[in-house]
């Protein structure tokens, strides 16, 4: 073991080499088609990432996430702007970005038809590990993602979570600088969400830099140091979760009335204090301090005699970000975030 | 997740990778193609099936055309029916078989698989390189079982010498490869799986008819014939007929030497092309 770094050593030699920054990107454009039915899907991203840090690009489906990720992951060249990760440039160096990066994209790429083991070694061969290292560093991965048990079945048959698991796996086989998680949560059971989130925080704790693209504001609060709001491919928004949070208020309540009146009433009550009005589901959302403040709206609207169908307090949402930043509701309701 | 191990357990980082220490083009294709070979064992219906395939085959056209040996372009030649079919019919099977590489590449491409080969720093060509080579080999094998077969049940019978037999088989192999080519092409293009199967058997399926697989070209109708003349499948026929049966063959071989090569360029140039295509959707 003469040749082993510590994971520190490690990551003093990746700032060492980047600069301090892992990912850097300035003005990216992306179009698709051509004339009148061109779709501009990216429209100058700034970006820069720190190395060692979590970064959470969060945006509605559509918003341009994927294309970003594909764009700095080699995947697709750009239209306009430059990038560079890991301190190279991912047109001109592509190989030596690709020797650096891991990428989990937003459908488990793995081989249903080989066994965990198989996927795994495959990835650490094509890396051009002897095959002694890549069996090392597959059982070391199967381990530690808890599918030493499942590593020689098919990947066929694993459970949704396992598979999310596997995948992440095959993107750490290289051990990578950077590491690519486009939605690494979508589609997942909350109980294999919060294992998955489990292990990304792990792998934060041991320096990798991550850029984790979400729809779940929440996922992005849990994981990432710095949040990047993406809508029709700009960057509306950047900071942490609390500055981003601070923009709605700390929490927000959600006032449900039976019919058209009554939300005029409610509204009528609420006065400037209502956020957002969502006339098809007849609900004023109102951001709020804390559990404090939500007695007072009550009582407003006990005054105005507005019955309620419902009352929740929550925590802010995307949908509510995105309120606070654009003064717009989301169209997209399907794809809002799941409780 | 209790039993995911602790980070302090397992460190990630074990032991620094030499970034720029890359597997050598061959050890890429030969680790993808022993990928695309696992698979096709892994899916037993699929082994199975392409296993039956040649029997079937075999047995299909050998007794439908058995009447065709009445034919007077054919009983003239003084052959038996079935040395004069079964180096055609082993070649209309390996054309068959390419479709399954537009099916493959497309499958891969549809699961994500692709963009994990693509976002690690191998050559690109190598994916489809190996893909080839795997169809190729599972090709190979069900012309062995089909000219096995031929000898056991069929009376088949090789007329030329031991270095024929290996170069019809070599010839039907090297066809394979290249028509895997135009098919990736179409897998790659279509990225759906059963457009391209579609797509590939409307492709195939005049070329198996209009050629001098079955019956001699100068049996076809004045239009089939001018396919069948500029058709890889009849060269390819013509060369293994020869091969199998004794006759003079050097002529013929070079041709289907020369349809191989260019079918395989144009192929070639089809699929970089699409593969191009990939990286700006």
């Amino acid at each position: 073991m003469s040749r082993t770094e510590t994971w520190s050593q490690h990551t003093v030699n990746i700032i060492h080499q980047s600069s301090g920054y892992a990912i850097r990107a300035t003005g990216v454009e992306q179009r698709f088609g051509r004339g009148p039915k061109a779709v501009h899907a990216l429209r100058g991203v700034d970006l820069e990432i720190e190395a060692g840090t979590v970064y959470g690009l969060l945006g509605h489906n559509g918003a341009g996430k994927t294309t970003l990720v594909n764009i700095l992951t080699t995947l697709v060249p750009a239209a306009g702007g430059r990038a560079s990760v890991a301190g190279f440039d991912v047109e001109r160096d592509a190989k030596q970005v690709r020797a650096r990066i891991g990428l989990t994209g937003q459908y488990a790429a793995v081989d249903e038809d080989l066994t965990g083991r198989e996927n795994l070694r495959m990835i650490g061969r094509l890396l051009g590990m002897p095959k002694r290292t890549a069996d090392t560093r597959s059982r070391e991965l199967l381990e530690r993602f808890d599918l030493a048990d499942a590593s020689e079945r098919r990947a066929a048959t694993y459970s949704g979570g396992m598979r999310r698991r596997l995948d992440l796996a095959a993107s750490l086989v290289g051990q990578p600088e950077v590491l690519f998680l486009d939605e690494p949560t979508t589609g997942l059971d909350p109980s294999s969400r919060v294992e998955l989130w489990d292990v990304i925080a792990q792998l934060v704790d041991l320096g990798t830099t991550v850029l984790l693209t979400t729809q779940y504001l929440e996922e992005a609060d849990r994981l990432a140091d710095q949040i990047g709001v993406l809508d029709a491919g700009l960057m509306i928004a950047e900071g942490t979760a609390a500055e981003l949070k601070s923009k709605v208020g700390g929490h927000v309540v959600e006032v449900t009335v039976g019919d058209g009146e009554a939300l005029r009433s409610a509204c009528a009550a609420l006065g400037n204090r209502s956020a957002a009005i969502d006339e098809l589901t007849r609900t004023v959302t109102v951001p709020v301090e804390g559990a404090g403040d939500v007695a007072p709206i009550v009582r407003a609207l006990d005054d105005r005699g507005v019955t309620l169908t419902g009352l929740q307090l929550h925590e802010p949402t995307l949908d509510d970000v995105f309120f606070a930043l654009t003064g717009a509701r989301h169209v997209d309701d399907e794809v809002s975030p799941a409780a | 997740m209790t039993a995911i191990t602790a980070a302090t357990d397992a460190p990630i980082a074990l032991a620094a990778r030499a970034r720029d220490e890359r597997a050598s083009k061959l050890t890429e294709v030969l680790v993808l193609t022993q990928r695309n070979l696992l698979k096709l064992i892994r899916v037993p219906q699929l082994a199975f099936f392409s296993l039956v395939q040649p029997i079937l085959f075999l047995t299909l056209f050998s007794q439908v055309f058995q009447g065709l040996a009445k034919t007077p372009g054919i009983e003239r030649l003084h052959v038996n029916y079935i040395d004069y079919l079964l180096p055609a019919i082993l070649i209309v099977t390996v054309a068959q078989n390419a479709v399954q590489s537009a099916v493959g590449i497309a499958t891969d491409l549809n699961t994500g698989v692709i963009d994990r080969f693509r976002s690690l720093p191998i050559s690109r060509g190598s994916v489809l390189v190996a893909r080839s080579m795997s169809d190729v080999l599972r090709s190979t094998v069900q012309g062995l079982i089909m000219v096995a077969l031929g000898m056991a049940v069929f009376g088949f019978r090789f007329h030329g010498s031991l270095l024929g037999a290996v170069a019809m088989i070599a010839l039907a192999a090297l066809f394979a490869w290249s028509l895997t080519w135009i098919f990736l092409a179409l897998g790659v293009a279509t990225k759906n799986a059963e457009t391209a199967q579609v797509a590939g058997f409307m492709f195939l399926f005049p070329l198996m008819f209009a050629a001098s697989a079955f019956v001699p070209v100068a049996a076809l109708p004045g239009w089939m014939q001018a396919i069948a003349k500029v058709n890889p499948l009849s060269y390819l026929t013509d060369a293994n007929r020869a091969l199998a049966l004794g006759w003079p063959a050097g002529t013929v071989v070079l041709k289907a030497l020369l349809a191989i090569a260019i079918v395989t360029t144009i192929g070639v140039t089809l699929t970089s092309l699409a593969w191009k295509r990939l990286s700006k959707a």
